[in-house]
């Protein structure tokens, strides 16, 4: 048990180094050096001036020194600074943090709210016309873009029935109230959460499938056990694992997801604040997302992964030869 | 795999059939090849126009002439969902081909050689893996623009990982197997023990992450165009054809220009999915009577 936590622990480690290389290789990438920023915010600068601030900050060393001294630097938390309004990265994506949690957390309930149930009554009566019916609103929900089903809700829901608002996260500014976030919230939630739904709806069914095949299934049907309660309390148990471990694995997709859904509704969370980084070529900004989510997700996974091995052993042999990914 | 039969037994035949009795993916090819003939030969036989611009009818109404109306430069809407199609089909195969190049080699040399070869490319697998591939893309496409060159590749590179993981697990069972263990003791070399009896054996589960991951590209293409960070007019995709519903009055007021380039996206993703859901079905040996 200890010795798959510590293998797995290192293996986070050594994949922490291989995202701040490739991210550090694609700022190395991107057009422009810093000084470009600073000397096109203050054009009066000498070559002398110019020549000190680089070597202030380390740009004539060589590129590999360069990237341990930013490492040096990111590990206390310092990401840099943004070009746009010169406020600490790090303390920019924090602040901005809670909205897109709030909106990937209640994406993924209302998936799993959804899909689990109806991914077992699927299984339960397998090529019954439920099955069909949940089986093709699976696959829909899978192929459908989310922000293409958004478009539509905002059509139907805000503009023709007027029932919910259709953009932000507030009505008011300066008005935080519970109800009027949960308005605002309905709609993104739902449009985020359907390629999640889909996904977990087809994955619970097949989980099941599996599971009810298995001979502590038959041997509890031959005990004479209701059919409900060999589902409630045997199989279920016994399906859902996998389904956890992969909630880990969706975590890039429901962010990624949330970054085209939050455009589209203009929910003020991380998304917002890189497509407006994007517009605004603020590469400190950009590259600290990336970091940062990178780092969450790793992070995330290997949560999961200890707590799905400490739920349940056999997890680990299953990840040990590389965990299925998401889609 | 030999058949009882008088008829010889042939794998392709028994794919075909198992794939023809999945009615979805049935539907889901036909669909797809009726589409694709349609956007490839439809501008060839007509004269429809998505770039010309007609100054007396800015955001026209769908009449007989623009059947979708026009856009707000006068630009034909139906011309353009045509030439969008194109546009997302073409990006979607192509950036997966891109990934299944690079991950499929990858995979290969992961799993036959092991060893530290093995550890380093499982481990950039994991690398990104950990980048959410939609902030990836779009960084990737804010650092190296927006052509549709650029978009493809920023698509083919970010995607490469479930082929080199699939490939990887595939190879490392297959290489314990014994006519492997044969050809290596007759002294097979590694490139072509690789290539003749190792990869073969990847043909079915590449195939059907193709269809996924291309079903997958093509999504990814339409939400980044959508957002006004991939493919950019003039030229058309169906994602820039949905972002003209980024104006408030086109999405509420016009519906008619973006529902179409929506719907064809979720039938085209659609099709492929069950696509894929067939030739798994139909390809698995675990399914095979």
């Amino acid at each position: 048990m200890g010795r798959y936590i510590l293998k797995r622990l290192g293996i986070s480690i050594i994949v922490f180094f291989g995202i701040t290389i490739l991210a550090y290789a694609i700022t190395s990438m991107m057009p422009g050096t810093p000084m470009d920023f600073v000397v096109a915010s203050n054009p009066n600068m000498s070559a002398e001036q110019i020549a000190a601030l680089t070597e202030q900050y380390g740009l004539d060393k060589p590129l590999i020194v360069q990237y341990f001294s930013w490492l040096w630097q990111m590990l206390h938390g310092n990401l840099g600074y943004s070009y746009q309004t010169s406020q600490d990265v790090f303390q920019l994506i924090v602040a901005k943090l809670g909205p897109t949690l709030l909106l990937t957390v209640t994406s993924m309930v209302i998936a799993l709210i959804i899909a689990i149930p109806l991914g077992i009554l699927a299984a339960v009566k397998p090529k019954s016309g439920f099955d069909y019916i949940s089986s093709a609103f699976a696959f829909i929900g899978n192929s459908l873009p989310g922000f293409f089903f958004g478009m539509i809700l905002i059509l139907l829901v805000s503009v023709k029935l007027n029932w919910l608002p259709m953009s932000g996260m507030y009505t008011m500014p300066d008005n935080h109230n519970f109800a009027d976030l949960i308005r605002h919230l309905i709609l993104p939630a739902f449009s985020l959460s359907l390629q999640q739904l889909g996904y977990f709806m087809r994955y619970m069914r097949s989980s099941m499938i599996e599971t009810l095949g298995q001979d502590f299934i038959r041997t509890a049907k031959a005990k004479g056990l209701s059919r409900n309660s060999i589902i409630i309390k045997h199989a279920l148990r016994n399906s859902i694992n996998p389904i956890i471990v992969n909630i880990g694995a969706q975590i890039p997709f429901l962010i990624g997801g949330s970054v085209v859904i939050e455009s589209l509704f203009s929910w003020p969370g991380i998304g917002k604040l890189l497509t407006t980084s994007i517009d605004a070529r603020d590469y400190p900004v950009l590259m600290g997302i990336t970091i940062f989510i990178a780092v969450a997700v790793l992070i995330g996974n290997l949560l999961v992964d200890i707590v799905c091995s400490l739920v349940d052993p056999r997890i680990r042999c299953v990840s040990e030869g590389g965990k299925k990914s998401g889609k | 795999m030999a058949s009882k039969s008088k008829k010889e037994y042939s794998y392709l035949r028994d794919v075909t059939t198992k794939f023809c009795r999945h009615k979805a993916a049935l539907v889901g090819s036909i669909t797809l090849i009726l589409l694709t003939l349609i956007v490839v030969f439809l501008p060839m036989i007509t004269s429809i126009d998505p770039y010309t611009t007609n100054a007396t009818a800015h955001n026209a109404m769908p009449s007989a002439e623009h059947l979708l109306g026009t856009d707000e430069i006068g630009r034909d809407l139906f011309a353009r969902l045509i030439y969008g199609g194109r546009t997302s089909l073409l990006v979607g195969i192509l950036s997966t081909l891109i990934s299944l190049l690079i991950g499929v080699p990858l995979g290969l040399i992961a799993g036959y050689y092991r060893g530290p070869v093995e550890t380093f490319i499982m481990r950039l697998t994991d690398v990104f893996m950990s980048f959410p591939s939609m902030i990836l893309i779009m960084v990737l496409v804010a650092v190296f623009g927006t052509s549709i060159t650029s978009v493809t590749v920023v698509i083919g590179i970010t995607g490469w990982t479930q082929f080199a993981r699939l490939v990887y697990m595939d190879t490392l069972s297959t290489r314990e197997r014994q006519y492997v263990e044969a050809a290596v003791s007759s002294g097979v070399r590694d490139f072509s023990l690789i290539t003749k009896y190792i990869l073969p054996n990847t043909f079915s589960p590449v195939m059907v992450t193709f269809t996924f991951r291309t079903a997958n590209a093509i999504l990814t293409e339409s939400a980044l165009s959508y957002m006004g960070y991939g493919i950019k007019p003039p030229m058309a995709s169906w994602g820039n054809i949905l972002n003209y519903a980024q104006s408030l009055t086109t999405l509420t007021m016009r519906p008619w220009v973006w529902i179409p380039a929506g719907l064809l996206l979720l039938i085209t993703v659609l099709s492929i999915n069950f696509i894929g859901d067939g030739l798994r079905d139909a390809l698995d040996p675990k399914t095979k009577v």
